[in-house]
Order: C-alpha cells, then structure tokens, then sequence
C-alpha cells in the first residue's frame, strides 16, 4: 500500500492535464516524418526472436535469426571491445555500438554508435570502416579517432592519427579531417565545419570568452567590460579557467559561483 | 492510403501508446523536469524509429527504448551541470532505485492515464487536495461545493486510481 502510494504522490507531484500526451507526440513524430512509419510486423518479430547474452560488463548480441546484430554498450564505466577485424573501439560510459557480425568485414566495416567512441581502426583498403552515427558518417580506410554524439544537438569527430572523411548522414560533400584535427556537425546541418583550436586567454569571437587559470579580479574586469555592469566580488585570491559560450550574465555568474564557492556582487552601471 | 501505409501507421502508433508515457515518466525519475523529460522521450523514439526504418532489428524493443532514454537524460544532466558532474537526487523524498524504475514507470503511467480518465470535476478535486496541498474546506470554497462533496469526489478519485493500477491486463497509454 505504502508502495502504491509512492507512485501515486510522485505522479500527482507532476501531473498536469495534457502533459505526457501520447496523441500529441505522436503528431509531433508524424509531422517530422510523413513516409517513415514502421511495419507492425517488424515489431512482433523483433520482440518474438531474440537472443540476448549478457556478459558482466555489457556485453549484449541481439540476434533476431536473419540479421545478427551485435550491439556492445558501456554502462557506468569506458570499456574497450575488439572487432572482428580487429579493430579497436573504446565506449564512454553510457555508449553504445553495433554492427552485422554476419556482414562486417567482407566488404565493408559498417558500425553504428550513440554516445562517444574512440576507434582504433585497422588498416584494409578493400573493405573501408564506416561508422554511422545518428545522423553523420565517418569513413575511414585505417586510423585513430573520436566520435562524439553525447551532445544532441551536435558530433563531434576528432582525428588522432591517419585521415577520415566526415559526412552527414546520406551524403557525399564532407570534410576531411588529418591528424590533430577536430569538427563538428551540428543537427540539421548539410555539412560538418572544421574546428579552429581555441587560444587561451583570447576571445574567439563576440560569444566566446575562455579565462585560463586567469585571475578571479581579472575575470570579473573583463566581464564587467563586456556586459557593461560592475562587478566584484569579497575573494580575490581565486583563479578561473573556464570557457563560456554564453551572453547570458546570469548564467555566467551562477556558473563561477559555483565553482569558486564564491559570492558576485552585480551592480547596472 | 495503401495497405501498407495503413498498417506502417498502425506500428508507430503502437510503439507510442505501448511505451511514450512509461518513458515519460522513467525519464522524470533522472530529470526532474517533465518538459525534459518529454523532449528526451521525442528524441529518442523518434531517433529509434529512424533506425529502425533503415533496418535495424532490435530484439527487445522496451529494454532499448529505456536504455536509450536512461542515457540521453544522465547526457543531459550531466550537460547541463556542466561543472558539478555529479547529479544526486538529494533533496527528493521520492527517490526509487534505479532498478526499480522501469517497472514503476508502468505503474505510474497507468495511474496517470487513471487520472486523466477521471471526470473533470472529480480530478481538479484530487488535485487540488493531494497535489496542491489544500484542505477539504478550501477546495469546497474555492468550487463553491460542499465539503462533504469533495470528500466524496476524492474518494471516489482514489478508489478509481486503484482499479486503474491494478489492472493487468495489456493497457495502452493513449
């Protein structure tokens, strides 16, 4: 009873009518996806054949008897898994990849993955590695690099050695990324942009500002300069190293409170 | 519409009312914030049923969806703390554990579409009472009913809710 009434504070505490509304995200989905919706069939075979191995670490095969897929997943800590081809992939915690264990390899390396991976990818240029993510591809011939998709509004892909070509998803224009490069392709976008290195102590542009180990009176000068307003603060002894992407004051202030475990005074000047 | 339209729209209809709401509320749970929550669930059913339009057969449709969402939202704590990493339910009394969470999902999502179904007068009372804290005189003024009216509508609300949670048969969250 105790029980029951766990759930029914918890879902009165948040309960509105019309939030949650099936109906309406479902119009949302048909609305973004007019000719995508899915055959029922496929559903009750998916969930009818299935088996699943789990291994302490997280380590699942979905097999639906046709089409193997292998899915690995990273729970609270990074785990490295080797391919078939030998290969490398390093999950993040909370990450996933699969692949086709019946197709990968012969004549093409295809993975898809969610959450950032860093791969480690063996050389063999009859069969090039690709990896999908949820809506950009890299394709690789052998190499070292970084996928991240933790952020969902953005990937980001980053070369350690070697050179990848970095699409969105179905297209052909990319960009190709060498050794030490990094860049990002936000969702939506036809093209991903490659990333500058920022300098630090420098401001990028208008809505950047990136402080390294700087000062915390130095910081609040040059916040004060940039917003307009008069700022101070009681310790003076605190260095900052941060970088906001913000023209938020508010959000800035609350940030550094927060991490210097100190008070800002803001006066509008 | 052709056969197969039809029955393509009847899939991912079924996919909705099966899990939007339980994912809903499974994603309550880590965010503490319904429009988040909501915006985490969208993104990830429909992130789901892209892929699975490309092909991709997942063996356990419910365990993926709650995986994906249990994800995205620890994701979205963690970007949005972006200097205190660690996110805690400090401070929440509700607190369940996290293996408990995907079956109180069901349970919860079945009560609130109890809820929903309740008469208008009926649940504003319920609410009123059980979520907003006011007592039997001030719900009865504020309606302009009798007290004993709203305890009778509260009642009523509960032994409702009850039924509804108890129901075992396969319910749709629609």
């Amino acid at each position: 009873m105790d029980r029951e009434n766990r759930h029914l504070r918890f879902v009165l505490k948040y309960y509105a009518p019309g939030r949650f509304d099936t109906k309406s995200a479902l119009r949302a989905y048909r609305a973004g996806h007019p000719a995508k919706f899915r055959l029922l069939t496929r559903f009750t075979i998916g969930i009818a054949a299935s088996v699943a191995v789990c291994i302490a670490l997280g380590y699942h095969i979905f097999n639906t008897g046709r089409n193997a897929m292998t899915t690995l997943y990273a729970y609270d800590k990074s785990v490295s898994y080797t391919l078939p081809d030998s290969s490398v992939v390093t999950l993040s915690p909370h990450s996933s990849l699969s692949y086709n264990a019946e197709s990968f390899g012969n004549d093409s390396r295809r993975v898809e993955m969610a959450g950032k991976v860093e791969f480690s990818v063996t050389k063999n240029p009859e069969a090039p590695f690709v990896a999908n993510a949820s809506y950009g591809t890299v394709t690789v011939l052998g190499t070292q690099f970084v996928v991240d998709e933790l952020n969902p509004d953005s990937i980001g892909v980053s070369v350690t050695s070697g050179k990848v070509k970095f699409t969105a998803k179905d297209r052909a224009e990319g960009v190709i990324l060498t050794k030490g490069m990094h860049a990002c392709l936000l969702a939506g976008a036809d093209t991903p942009e490659i990333i500058e290195p920022t300098k630090p102590d420098s401001i990028p542009d208008s809505h950047r500002l990136v402080f390294d180990h700087t000062p915390l009176p130095d910081v609040l000068n040059r916040l004060s300069a940039h917003f307009n307003v008069g700022l101070t603060c009681q310790e003076t002894d605190k260095v900052l190293t941060a970088e906001f992407d913000t023209e938020n004051l508010d959000e800035i202030i609350m940030l550094i409170e927060k991490s210097l475990d100190v008070k800002i005074e803001k006066k509008t000047k | 519409m052709s056969i197969t339209d039809k029955r393509q729209t009847i899939s991912a209809e079924e996919i909705f009312r099966r899990y939007y709401r339980p994912l809903c509320l499974y994603a309550l749970r880590y965010l503490r914030s319904p429009e988040n929550s909501e915006d985490v669930v969208q993104d990830c059913m429909t992130a789901f049923l892209e892929r699975w339009d490309e092909g991709h057969e997942v063996a356990d449709v419910k365990s993926y969806l709650f995986m994906m969402v249990r994800n995205r939202s620890l994701d979205m704590l963690r970007r949005d703390s972006l200097i205190d990493s660690q996110t805690t339910d400090e401070g929440f009394d509700d607190v369940i554990d996290e293996d408990d969470r995907e079956e109180a999902a069901f349970i919860e999502a079945r009560l609130w579409t109890a809820i929903d179904s309740l008469p208008e007068k009926c649940r504003e009372v319920l609410l009123m009472s059980k979520r907003d804290g006011l007592k039997y005189e001030e719900i009865a003024e504020e309606m302009g009913i009798s007290v004993n009216t709203v305890k009778n509508q509260i009642s009523k609300a509960l032994k409702a809710l009850k039924e509804g949670c108890h129901r075992v048969y396969m319910f749709f969250f629609g």
